[in-house]
This record gives structure tokens, C-alpha cells and sequence, in this order.
């Protein structure tokens, strides 16, 4: 009789314990899915990406020296991404930067550090512009190119400082948004 | 001065939208040109630029709050200045038309009417009146008149008779006027 009591209390005694140990990996699991969070789930090296439209013609052409994914964000991180594209009359449009981010289920890629975008072969001089700012997003479905930061656009005659804009690339207009200095220095 | 448009033109301004295939761009809110001696002032400035050459500059405001031009047309020449609820800039033409309640300061004379067009080339100003404000075309009676104020020559040594002070009115509200200096009026 007393081994059946011993025997119930070593099993109560094993229970508890267990129960303790469980508590006790559970505190310590946030500290490891925090962790996780930066871990990526996969990675590529030199990206090359071509989309075309419903008629099979090249509509973007998206470069990286690398893209990483995090499945805890469900977002891709791109190194010195490049993105062409072009407008409704055909000329090419290159937008690059130093870092860009992209959700899964977005097309926006929102781009920072050194972003530019230029025309590729401008057919006149007059087309050879560049505009330059710090934080930018691209829509590319729309072609459509927006910043709540100042923005410098230098063409050979002309020089745009403003805070603030959105660039459609395919009808090629832009806005901003606010503190516009225009300098037009003639021929 | 004749070289204005050879130098750098600033603008500056509240918002813009720029049409790089129109060639259009519209400033808005506080625009400010300026432009060698050319200065333009209003709340809203439409640039017309082909081959990046200015080629009309619109600027508009409002009864309250017009637009503003001033430029020196020619060297040793006071300023000339002009308010109107809008102002064309023609550059290429050298030429600046002011309209509603258009008023023109040029070499110390005076114009006012509905509509003023000033060629510096020329140094000539047409003025004009214009229907009543409600736009409908007045009776004879409602006309707007022009008025222009000319400010006598200085005197020379001989006796040289003074030139008239009002504008010499041909019925119809619409004078040009040439900067040379006045003759006797018939």
C-alpha cells in the first residue's frame, strides 16, 4: 500500500515539474520569435525580373543586386534596386536607389537613399532630366512616383527645388506639393 | 531692359504642376517671377516655354488682390508697372497685355481701362474700354471709359505749347498713344 502512495507522489512530483519546464520555455519562445523576425526565410542574389503586358510587349524590367524576404513582415528587401519602365510615348524611364522595400501583396516599392529617376536616351536635350530625392515610392501599375520629401529636378536649363511631389511618368506630369523654387536659365 | 530675357528668370511659388509634353507649367499660391529688371507678381502664373525659350508668361489674380508687372523697359527709363486681374507676358513680341481693371504706369503717364497693351519695341499703348461688369454689352451711355493721364513735357527755354492732358476721345474708347513727344492736338 505505501508503494502505491510512494509511486503517486513521485508521479505528482514529475507532473509538476514538467509543468514547470513548459511554463518556463514558453517565456523564453517571444525572445526567440522576436528573433525570428529578422531572420529571412529566403534570399536571392542578382534578381532579374521582366513583366510584360496582355499583348506580350516588355512593360517593367526590375533589377537587384540582391532581395532578401521576411515572412514575419511578409516584405522582400532590395539592395541597389532598378526599375525601367516606359511612358505613353515609349521613351524608357529608370528609377534607382540605394535600398527598397516591397510588400507580398502590394506592387508599390517604396525606395531610400539616393533615389533618382531619369529618362534612358532622352531624344532631346531638353529631355535629359534628372530628378533626386531622399525617400520614394513607385506604384509601378500606375507608373506613378510619390514623395513627401524635397526633390531637386535639374534639366540643362532648368532647376526645380521643391518639398513634396508626384511624378506620372506615362503622361509625364508632375506636382508639388509645396516651397517651389524654379531657377530657368537661358540658352 | 532689352536683355532681360537673356537672364536667369526665378520663380517661386506655393505648388506647381508641370505637363512636360504640353510644355506647360502653372505656379500657384504667392508666385513671384522675376527676371533682370522683369518682375511679376500674382496668385497664379501659367508658363508657356518651347525648346526651354519663354514664350508667354499668364499671370492672374483677382479684383482684391490683381496681378503685377514691372519692368525697365529701356536704360535711364523709370520702371514701368501695370495691374490687372490678368497680365500676358509676351516675351518673344515684347509686348505685355493687362486686363480688368487694367491700370499701366509708363514714363510717368497714366493709363487706365478695360484692356492695355503695351509694346515696348514700339513704346506704344493701346488702351480699351469694355462692356459693364455684368458682362452684358452696355448701352451707349455704359461704356467704360479709358482715362489717361499724360504728364506735361518739362518746359524747354522757348515757349513750346504744353501738351494736353486728356486723351483725345474718338468715340469708340480705344487710343493709342506713342512716346514721342506731343504735338499740338488738332
Amino acid at each position: 500500500m505505501r508503494k502505491r502512495y510512494l509511486l503517486l507522489l513521485l508521479t505528482l512530483f514529475f507532473g509538476l515539474a514538467l509543468l514547470a519546464v513548459d511554463r518556463y520555455t514558453q517565456e523564453q519562445a517571444p525572445a526567440l520569435s522576436e528573433q525570428q523576425n529578422h531572420e529571412p526565410d529566403y534570399y536571392g542574389e542578382g534578381l532579374y525580373n521582366r513583366q510584360y503586358d496582355n499583348s506580350g510587349k516588355l512593360q517593367q524590367t526590375f533589377v537587384a543586386a540582391r532581395s532578401t524576404h521576411y515572412p514575419q513582415t511578409k516584405s522582400t528587401l532590395f539592395a541597389e534596386p532598378l526599375l525601367m519602365s516606359a511612358d505613353d510615348e515609349g521613351q524608357t524611364w529608370q528609377v534607382n536607389a540605394l535600398e527598397g522595400t516591397m510588400l507580398d501583396d502590394e506592387q508599390s516599392l517604396r525606395l531610400v537613399g539616393q533615389v533618382e529617376i531619369r529618362p534612358l536616351n532622352p531624344t532631346q536635350p531638353s529631355d535629359d532630366i534628372l530628378v533626386e530625392t531622399s525617400t520614394l515610392t513607385y506604384h509601378s501599375r500606375q507608373q506613378l512616383a510619390e514623395t513627401d520629401q524635397p526633390v531637386i529636378i535639374t534639366s540643362p536649363q532648368t532647376r526645380i527645388n521643391a518639398t513634396g511631389m508626384t511624378l506620372d511618368i506615362a503622361r509625364q506630369r508632375m506636382e508639388f506639393k509645396s516651397q517651389v523654387d524654379t531657377r530657368y536659365v537661358p540658352q | 531692359l532689352p536683355d532681360d530675357w537673356q537672364q536667369e528668370m526665378t520663380i517661386l511659388s506655393e505648388r506647381a504642376e508641370l505637363d512636360r509634353k504640353a510644355g506647360v507649367v502653372i505656379y500657384e499660391g504667392n508666385v513671384v517671377l522675376t527676371q533682370g529688371t522683369l518682375r511679376i507678381e500674382s496668385d497664379r502664373l501659367l508658363i508657356i516655354r518651347t525648346n526651354d525659350t519663354l514664350e508667354e508668361a499668364v499671370a492672374e489674380g483677382s479684383t482684391d488682390n490683381p496681378a503685377r508687372y514691372q519692368q525697365q523697359v529701356n536704360a535711364g527709363k523709370p520702371l514701368t508697372k501695370a495691374h490687372g486681374t490678368r497680365i500676358h507676358y509676351f516675351a518673344q513680341q515684347r509686348e505685355i497685355k493687362v486686363q480688368g481693371n487694367a491700370q499701366l504706369q509708363q514714363d510717368g503717364n497714366q493709363f487706365s481701362g478695360e484692356n492695355i497693351l503695351y509694346d515696348m519695341t514700339k513704346e506704344t499703348v493701346t488702351a480699351s474700354g469694355g462692356t459693364n461688369t455684368t458682362g452684358q454689352p452696355a448701352g451707349d451711355g455704359e461704356k467704360q471709359r479709358i482715362k489717361v493721364v499724360i504728364q506735361p513735357q518739362a518746359p524747354a527755354q522757348e515757349s513750346q505749347p504744353p501738351a494736353t492732358g486728356n486723351a483725345a476721345n474718338n468715340g469708340t474708347d480705344n487710343s493709342t498713344f506713342n512716346d514721342t513727344p506731343a504735338q499740338e492736338q488738332p
